[in-house]
């Protein structure tokens, strides 16, 4: 562990929430895909869980966690666009980023520090987002700073409150509806 | 806080902290003498079951020291 709030624990603090929420919140059962050899086979076109409703009808979630609340949602264009030397490039070219190949039906983004958790129909956000590539003339494209990322990723910072209005989403408190019923904390 | 200093205050054993984080007693008294470091998600589990009175740091923190407190006897080896 080289540091408090690496991206691997901050995606595990989130996880040891949100898993329990999500089954407790849907009477569901939560499968997360991340682990196995099968894992990332998995993961490329499911996301990063299945949820199975108790009607047996299962969704499949992209999960995505940060530590600080911003008023944004990044969505990656580019996983690593990788084009800071021809070399590189020429060895291992550009990679989309999630949001390009994106195939889950639902996006959860949550935020640790504000306990708020957003649940977005996916199919509605990309066809809001790349209608006449509406999220690439309105807002400009950034380069992924905010923590340690060996990755050259890039991406749209989209205002919540332009999603909010313009795609909707629901909006959940996770940590804070777990401990309301106990079932978080010993 | 040390994992050992939490239980003792909480009137909890290891066996139920294992339980708690699906790991064996055996792994969390390892852990919890700073005989190994725990993957992400059980440092997750621990906090989240603490409520944050031992963190990442504090786990860290004892593992650094049974290291540090190993090193003299591993060199005499």
């Amino acid at each position: 562990m080289n540091a408090f709030g690496s991206a691997k624990l901050v995606e595990a603090r989130g996880m040891a929430i949100l898993a329990p929420f999500l089954a407790q919140a849907t009477d569901g059962t939560l499968v997360v895909l991340g682990k196995g050899p099968l894992a990332k086979a998995l993961q490329h076109t499911l996301g990063d869980a299945i949820l199975r409703m108790p009607d047996g009808r299962a969704w499949s979630l992209e999960l995505k966690i940060e530590e600080r609340e911003t008023g944004n949602l990044f969505l990656e264009s580019w996983s690593n666009r990788n084009l800071n030397g021809r070399d590189g490039h020429i060895a291992r070219g550009s990679t989309p980023g999630w949001f390009l190949r994106i195939q889950s039906e639902v996006l959860g983004y949550y935020f640790l520090d504000t306990d708020t958790f957003y649940l977005i129909d996916v199919f509605v956000l990309k066809r809001w987002a790349f209608t006449d590539w509406n999220i690439a003339r309105r807002f400009p494209e950034k380069q992924q700073s905010r923590r340690e990322q060996p990755n050259d990723a890039w991406g749209w910072c989209v205002p919540l409150k332009v999603l909010e209005k313009e795609v909707t989403f629901l909006r959940r408190r996770p940590r804070a509806e777990l401990e309301a019923t106990n079932a978080l904390y010993a | 806080m040390t994992l050992f200093e939490w239980l003792k205050e909480n009137d909890k054993s290891l066996s139920w902290l294992g339980r708690e984080v699906g790991r064996t007693p055996s792994v969390m008294s390892r852990l919890a003498h700073g005989h190994i470091r725990p993957t992400n998600d059980v440092v997750a589990r621990i906090e989240l079951l603490t409520r944050w009175k031992v963190t990442a740091v504090d786990i860290e923190a004892t593992f650094q020291e049974r290291r540090r407190l190993a090193e003299p006897a591993r060199a005499a080896s």
